[in-house]
């Protein structure tokens, strides 16, 4: 998780600025490859830069090559229960791609002449370079979008590719759930929040991130988690769930009881309220108390009562 | 409004707010994969903590979206028809229309008892195999037509029968004209 970790911000890091020279391209660059982009000396002797091929298409050969050579990748990170354990995880298939220059520059260099063609070309490995930083710039485009410059679209995509890859590999990883869980907790609590502080460029969104990262290591690492509020999960349970759990756990007969229980003159209040939390269009408190002729300060007291009297009444088992 | 709905809406908000816990003190899936088999069914204080935990909970939902998998596989495997098409048989009646396999009947029945706002109803029946493997599993069922609208899901009763009201605008005797129908797991 560190180490995609890693690269997040690098890649984020990478887009703010020109000055900011830790980018995967530029590590690419020192890396792998002799200096990419030179594709040879003409006649008059003078190197030539190599047109820049525009954005990563599927539509290219080229480009399609290197996204077979990807999912190669990704391929072998599934056969593989070793090596995926081996670069930590889920994240197997990134790491590849984002860390481990050389299994990559292998990769690709095996591919190489599906890409330009002819091996005898002039600089295979440079043509090979620059289609994987049109690639990483396209994935940076993608992320950082200058309309859309939000950390929740930002990282709402990341953790979806995330979660896909992790959905069979929950017990393994702890760690890696945890940290997504609290940022996507995080990113989530802010934006239902109303928070109008939402970055709107690529260097507040990695000054975010870079205060949030140490704090979730510090959570993960911290036995005694606590309850601290700010890493409070924001996850909601579809329907279909809800009905799953309370098949398992047989809780309906005694949620019946419990709300059949309910003294009746609590039991219309508690049922705007829980019209109002399910979302379906219900009475405002407001509209509600002026026609049942109750005051804001009686609609909340039994509002708290009745779920007072549920919690009571459910309390060996929730 | 159902109260069963509102009894989900207050455990919905009540699960929304606990604090995530960790995944090291809570049960792997393989131990909810056995209840939802039955074959080892979750003690008091399994329940309780599947309830109070939401660390729990990723485990069971993983359990469970697993399960759910492996029923649609063996459905495939045993060749149990889960999709259907109105039939030219069935054609012409424009107050009742069905949709029938060898493992499922769909019934829908024009309800004028409101002339103003004439409803749908919707009954679908399970038989045999297809239902036993959803009881066993503990599963509720989604009906989705092949233009990928869902029309309901529930939970089957003990006659494995599903039924409720239609609420798409378009009405279902449109949807069947161009659409077959598809019965999962849920």
């Amino acid at each position: 998780m560190r180490q995609i970790w890693a690269w997040a911000r690098d890649t984020l890091t990478s887009s703010a600025g020109s000055a900011k020279k830790k980018s995967i391209a530029g590590y690419w660059r020192a890396c792998t490859f002799e200096r990419p982009r030179i594709i040879g000396a003409g006649s008059s002797g003078s190197a030539k830069r190599a047109p820049f091929n525009g954005p990563f298409t599927t539509s290219r050969p080229a480009a399609r090559h290197i996204d077979v050579v990807i999912k190669d990748i990704e391929r072998r990170r599934l056969a593989n229960a070793a090596e995926r354990n081996g670069y930590g995880g889920p994240w197997g298939f990134a790491l590849a791609l984002f860390d481990d220059v050389a299994q990559l520059q292998r990769f690709l260099v095996k591919g190489q002449g599906a890409i330009c063609g002819n091996l005898a070309d002039v600089a295979p490995a440079s043509a090979l370079g620059q289609k994987v930083e049109d690639y990483l710039a396209e994935a940076r485009r993608r992320y950082l979008s200058p309309d859309k410059p939000n950390r929740a679209r930002v990282w709402g995509q990341i953790c979806k590719i995330e979660r896909e890859l992790t959905r069979d590999c929950p017990v393994s990883w702890p760690l890696d759930r945890d940290h997504l869980d609290r940022m996507m907790a995080e990113i989530t609590s802010l934006i239902r929040g109303g928070d109008n502080n939402l970055p709107r460029n690529s260097d507040g969104l990695e000054a975010f991130y870079r205060q949030f990262d140490p704090r979730c290591r510090d959570q993960s690492m911290d036995a005694n988690q606590d309850d601290d509020e700010t890493w409070q999960e924001e996850k909601t349970h579809s329907l279909d769930e809800i009905n799953a759990m309370i098949r398992i756990t047989d809780i309906r007969p005694r949620m019946n009881e419990a709300f059949l229980s309910l003294p009746i003159n609590l039991k219309p209040v508690f049922n705007n309220f829980l019209e109002r939390i399910s979302d379906c269009g219900a009475e405002s408190i407001e509209a509600f108390c002026a026609r049942s002729g109750m005051t804001l300060a009686t609609y909340h007291r039994r509002i708290d009562e009745a779920k007072r009297h549920l919690k009571e009444a459910l309390d060996d088992l929730i | 409004m159902n109260p069963n709905t509102l009894q989900n809406a207050l455990l919905v908000a009540t699960l929304d707010a606990q604090p995530w816990d960790s995944l090291d003190s809570v049960p792997d899936e393989r131990r909810y994969l056995a209840a939802l088999d039955g074959t080892q069914p979750l003690s008091v204080e399994e329940k309780r903590q599947l309830w109070l935990s939401p660390a729990a909970r990723v485990r069971f939902f993983n359990a469970r979206a697993l399960r759910l998998a492996e029923v649609a596989v063996a459905w495939k495997r045993q060749g149990l028809q889960n999709t259907g098409q109105r039939l030219a048989a069935d054609g012409g009646n424009t107050d009742i229309a069905r949709v029938r396999t060898a493992d499922f009947t769909l019934t829908l029945q024009r309800d004028d008892t409101d002339p103003a706002k004439p409803e749908w109803i919707m009954i679908l029946k399970l038989e045999g195999e297809l239902r036993q493997s959803l009881e066993n599993g503990g599963f509720a069922v989604t009906v989705i037509d092949s233009g990928g609208l869902e029309w309901f899901h529930g939970t089957p009763d003990q006659d494995g029968t599903v039924s409720t009201v239609w609420s798409h605008l378009k009405s279902p005797l449109d949807r069947l004209r161009d659409h077959s129908i598809t019965v999962k797991p849920c």
